[in-house]
């Protein structure tokens, strides 16, 4: 499927994060298989996203915690390892090195571009403020749309941009590296799933948690010694 | 009652649209009034219903386009609430339009520190590990993309439901609602997915560890040295970029020994 394409699917995958319906959608593991079927390559979507869900599963917005984009950062990493994946079909681990830091850091550009569409979301309220004041009640549905519209835009544009820019950098980069990088890349799944669970544990550690914790690994073992 | 009370009160119709437009509430969440936008947006079919003429309309959406935050499913029990308060202010049973105001911020504490614990830090964690764990275990794409499917309805159960018997439960209760707002009555959910993930985690990690190390000792070493650099670093509370980086950077290193 085409990179547009891709792109305007992820940014409306993005808007579930914060902006409308928030049903889980744009969690990694949902969108990174989403965006996988799209482009013919659902099982290794559905793997980048397993890997990507782990990283982000700990930071939680809770308060006034200002934490990674990480749906977005996630959204454009697996793009741009389904794009290259028909180029480079035997850089399987690599893929997931550009996807891993790509997702990092548009994550990390996505928090700070979620921050100024927040303050551009200012100008939508005035508007709304504006509209009630003369009696129109309906123009408070458009105003919504208008506001979900223009983050729209900006993410599908963070997403396309940021996979072109990647697609450039990375093709430079891969004359340069030595063949065997897929093979030196080889652990890289198990530091990914192996810090991810490192983080997520830090969600379970009161004691009653950690007995749970426990019987889930006593169940783990059970379950393919038998 | 009165003809002209009964055709202003709230119908189900009225709770219908305003539960469908909940689902936009952070649609303009900005810095300056946090979720009015959308407590306004999710209030008009309220307004319709209760104000007598346009000006009437005007000021009670104006009163709630001021200022109000919430966590977006927790906020269905404002609503209800305000649905309720603004109908018995029509009746005239609430005299004063400062009271509404004063009960809203009252709620802003509550519905945020409760929809945070209760979702983001306990059913979320929870319904996708389900999911991954789900994803882990099964080799079979079929039962992978099943897991998804769990983890989806495990997670939109609980919300769907906070954001309907929210909606409801507000509107029924009134000013009393403040009393349902206290973790200790969400109890019983939040254990169960709490145990959920642990459990989920517990089985997750065992089976990829089990993995790694049917595909060698190296692949095994990496995996239980990322788990605890991560681990201890967590708990430090380093930076994540640090307690991911870390962990990529010597699997890479190890990768080219």
């Amino acid at each position: 499927m085409q990179l547009l394409t891709l792109s305007l699917v992820g940014g409306l995958l993005a808007l579930d994060t914060t902006a409308v319906l928030q049903i889980l959608i744009s969690q990694p593991l949902i969108s990174c298989t989403i965006l996988g079927w799209l482009s013919n390559e659902i099982s290794f979507g559905l793997h980048v996203g397993l890997l990507l869900q782990l990283i982000w599963l700990s930071q939680l917005p809770v308060g006034a915690a200002r934490i990674p984009a990480g749906n977005l950062g996630s959204i454009t990493g697996v793009i741009m390892a389904l794009h290259f994946k028909p180029v480079f079909p035997d850089y399987e681990n690599v893929l997931i090195l550009v996807a891993i830091i790509y997702a990092v850091s548009i994550s990390y550009l996505g928090a700070l571009l979620d921050a100024r569409v927040r303050n551009w979301n200012s100008y939508f309220f005035k508007r709304a403020v504006g509209f009630v004041e003369q009696g129109k009640l309906s123009a408070l549905g458009w105003i919504n749309i208008l506001a979900l519209l223009f983050r729209f835009l900006v993410m599908s544009t963070l997403i396309f941009v940021g996979v072109q820019l990647g697609d450039f950098v990375f093709r430079l980069l891969i004359e340069e590296t030595p063949a065997d990088i897929d093979y030196y890349a080889r652990f890289l799944e198990m530091a990914v799933i192996g810090s991810g669970i490192g983080m997520t544990l830090d969600l379970y550690r009161t004691r009653k948690s950690t007995f749970f914790l426990l019987t889930g690994v006593v169940i783990g073992l059970a379950f393919f010694f038998i | 009652m009165n003809r002209k009370l009964k055709m202003n009160e709230l119908r189900t119709r009225d709770f219908i649209s305003v539960f469908f437009r909940t689902f936009f509430i952070q649609a303009v969440w900005n810095f300056k009034s946090l979720i009015s936008v959308g407590m306004s947006f999710a209030l008009v079919p309220v307004a319709r219903r209760l104000c007598t003429g346009g000006q009437d309309c005007r000021k009670f959406l104006k009163r709630h386009l001021y200022f109000f935050n919430s966590h977006p499913y927790f906020a269905s029990y404002a609503l209800g609430a305000i649905a309720r308060l603004e109908e018995d202010r029509f009746k005239g049973l609430v005299k004063d339009e400062e009271q509404i105001e004063r009960f809203k911020n009252a709620l802003i504490g509550p519905l945020g520190a409760i929809g945070d614990q209760y979702f983001w830090a306990t059913i979320k964690p929870g319904a996708i590990l389900a999911g991954m764990t789900g994803v882990a275990l099964f080799g079979e794409l079929r039962w992978q993309l099943l897991s998804i499917l769990l983890a989806f309805i495990l997670y939109n159960t609980p919300h769907l439901f906070v954001r309907a018997y929210g909606l409801w439960k507000g509107y029924h209760e009134g000013y009393a609602i403040t009393r349902n707002l206290k973790i200790e009555r969400f109890m019983r959910v939040k254990n169960l997915y709490l145990i959920l993930g642990a459990l989920m985690l517990g089985i997750f990690a065992v089976s990829r560890g089990l993995t790694y190390f049917e595909q060698g000792l190296p692949e095994l070493f990496v995996f239980i040295l990322s788990l605890l650099t991560a681990t201890i670093l967590q708990m430090r509370k380093k930076n994540m970029y640090l307690t991911l980086g870390l962990p990529l950077v010597l699997a890479l290193i190890i990768g080219m020994l």
